[in-house]
């Protein structure tokens, strides 16, 4: 999709592991732009690179080569300072395995990226407000241990949303939650995506819920192949 | 946050909260007999050693074919001695030679006694009995300039002090020992009541006449509360076992003087039965000293004793903090993917640890301080002797406490920051990607 309204643009995107024995192409000349407001997903088996591309989108990794930019800001030059800021202004994370702190209640985690930012308001407010977004207000001082899967996933998807980020990258939201729990999730997710006009890019193996998203990238072997 | 972190993971840090708490206690026990034995080394004997000579003066025995039963009377041997100590102060490299007949402690020119003293001013503020150590000198004798005694600004100089002799009812004090029985005061001119005589209990008045500094024999003392009175009128010298304490002139190389004092002394200073049994250098004399009472092997013992613990409990604070933070590298991988730098990431682990060691610290600290409350070590040091010892910090129980205090949460702060500041740069630095797949 050739846009000027791209929020995410990578062009020859390659990545590549290597061990002393052993070299491991990961991601092969991945070009793709991604609109404002729009959701996509990424499919493909597994070990094809589909995390690998969304770790990279996500400024987690960096790529062997090729050129990234996130809000029109090319960010191969960054500083780890600088770059820690645009993870906490720019993107929220879900993971498939929730990764709440386990030390942290579920106001504190979804209080988490308003420690590292310069946010304006009561960051107590704010996560109470990301919260109720997801139905969880009532469960605030219930440790991550208190949780189902489904509770867990929402406080990630709170946690992700509360510094108002424009993108949110999610790793296989629903990989580790019942087809029922699933469904809450991704709804939750297509409003977000819908009323609150945020970008989202998604990981997932399911058919059913990527067939709902605006567009589908197939991986396989690190290249996108549809 | 560093707070709500710490309680947060509460159940995790009590252990180590405890462990701490411990360690601090152990430390103390540990560092305290190092501090005092390293303060009382390196205190300064207060005194000029360097260029001391000892002299033992032995007497031939009766089975001697050298020995002669004329010269035996005190009188003779007296007269034979004088006739010793003038050829010693004629001797062009030395200054002073003073005669020593009495020992205390294994050093050569203590007098030893103690006394027993009411304390007073103007009035009686102190009612305890106090033992003081005495240095007992002779007119004439420049017993504290061989010793190189210092004087002290406002009292008589030393050597004003050796050229008449002190009145029965006069004496000089140590300057550390004038400012603790007449604090704020000059002492000069004060009066101590002394029960000097045990059978009829009378006390007399006793004038301070003069100051001189405190000095401490050897490594392994302090300097102890110290008079200076005159020696007693019927003293009598001993004929045998006397020391010579002579001080060179200040250009003199005591080693060369030594070479070619020996000689001359075992030809020219053999008068009636006396004779020259050994010349030592007073550091000898000292070292000497100490290696009978194993001094430093009782030190070294300590030392590496005390090193051996540290180094363990160091070694072992600093372990269970590394595993502590190597077990959060997902929370950190967490942290990093929301907007937190490398270094917020360590300024936090480290400050969570600093606080959590400070706390633990404090209560161990604490904890020992009633023990030591307890023992009543805050009722001021006597040495095994019963004399009473310089007020300086080692025995300022105050002081004491807070340095020994810094120096054990120096030890730990420096543990705990190892042990957090490596895995926690190490945790950092890694891709938060393989961080967050830390399991």
């Amino acid at each position: 999709m050739e846009s000027n309204n791209n929020i995410i643009s990578l062009k020859g995107i390659n990545k590549v592991y290597r061990t002393k024995t052993v070299e491991t192409q990961a991601l092969e000349d991945i070009n793709l732009d991604v609109a404002d407001g729009e959701i996509i997903s990424i499919m493909g088996p597994s070990g094809c690179g589909k995390s690998t591309l969304l770790n990279i989108i996500g400024l987690l990794d960096t790529p062997t080569s090729g050129t990234i930019e996130l809000c029109g800001q090319p960010v191969e030059r960054l500083s780890d300072k600088q770059l820690a800021a645009m993870r906490n202004k720019t993107l929220g994370f879900v993971f498939q395995s929730f990764h709440l702190i386990s030390s942290l209640n579920v106001l504190d985690n979804v209080m988490l990226p308003l420690m590292y930012g310069h946010h304006s308001g009561d960051r107590k407010a704010l996560a109470r407000e990301a919260l109720e977004k997801v139905g969880l207000s009532n469960r605030i001082h219930h440790m991550p241990s208190q949780l189902s899967g489904g509770q867990a996933q929402r406080v990630a998807i709170a946690r992700a949303i509360v510094g108002d980020p424009k993108i949110i990258l999610a790793d296989e939201p629903c990989g580790n939650l019942d087809s029922r729990m699933g469904a809450e999730i991704m709804s939750l997710l297509h409003s977000l995506n819908r009323d609150d006009h945020r970008t989202i890019v998604m990981v997932t193996h399911n058919e059913e819920q990527a067939r709902d998203t605006d567009r589908i990238l197939h991986f396989f072997d690190g290249r996108q192949v549809l | 946050m560093i707070i709500r972190n710490l309680w947060n993971r509460r159940r995790s840090n009590l252990w180590l909260f405890i462990e701490l708490i411990l360690v601090s206690i152990l430390t103390w026990v540990i560092v305290d007999p190092i501090a005092v034995v390293t303060s009382d080394l390196n205190m300064p004997l207060g005194y000029d050693a360097d260029r001391l000579v000892a002299l033992q003066l032995n007497s031939y025995p009766n089975s001697s074919e050298l020995y002669r039963a004329e010269n035996d009377s005190v009188d003779t041997a007296n007269s034979q001695l004088d006739a010793i100590m003038a050829k010693l102060r004629a001797y062009p490299e030395v200054k002073y030679a003073s005669c020593i007949y009495s020992m205390w402690g294994g050093a050569p020119g203590m007098s030893s006694t103690s006394w027993n003293y009411f304390i007073t001013g103007d009035s009686i503020i102190d009612k305890k009995l106090k033992s003081v150590l005495v240095f007992e000198v002779d007119a004439g004798e420049n017993t504290l300039e061989t010793f190189g005694f210092k004087s002290v600004p406002g009292s008589m100089t030393v050597e004003e002090i050796s050229s008449k002799p002190l009145g029965d009812r006069e004496i000089v004090l140590s300057k550390e020992m004038a400012e603790r029985y007449f604090p704020g005061r000059n002492a000069i001119g004060q009066y101590l009541i002394s029960n000097i005589d045990r059978e009829t209990g009378d006390t007399s008045k006793i004038k301070v006449v003069g100051l001189v500094s405190g000095v401490k024999w050897h490594s392994m003392m302090r300097s102890y509360d110290l008079v200076v009175k005159s020696s007693a009128p019927d003293r009598k010298r001993r004929l045998n076992s006397t020391k010579i304490v002579l001080r060179l002139n200040d250009n003199t190389d005591r080693n060369d003087f030594i070479a070619a004092f020996k000689p001359w002394a075992a030809k020219n200073l053999c008068e009636g039965n006396y004779f020259v049994q050994s010349v030592l250098s007073y550091d000898d004399v000292i070292r000497k000293t100490e290696d009978d009472y194993r001094i430093h092997s009782q030190n070294t013992l300590k030392y590496i004793l005390g090193a051996f613990f540290v180094v363990n409990l160091i070694l072992g604070t600093i372990g269970c903090f590394w595993l502590q933070t190597r077990r959060r590298v997902e929370e950190i991988g967490i942290r990093r993917s929301f907007g937190a730098t490398r270094g917020r990431i360590v300024r936090m682990l480290v400050s969570e640890s600093v606080i959590l060691a400070t706390a633990a610290f404090i209560i161990g600290d604490l904890i020992y301080l009633q023990y030591a409350l307890k023992e009543g070590l805050d009722q001021g040091y006597v040495n095994n002797n019963g004399l009473n010892l310089v007020d300086n910090w080692i025995n300022h129980f105050g002081q004491h406490f807070i340095i020994v205090s810094a120096i054990v949460y120096l030890i730990i702060i420096v543990a705990v920051i190892i042990g957090t500041l490596i895995p926690a740069v190490k945790a950092a630095s890694v891709n938060p990607v393989d961080a967050l797949r830390d399991e």
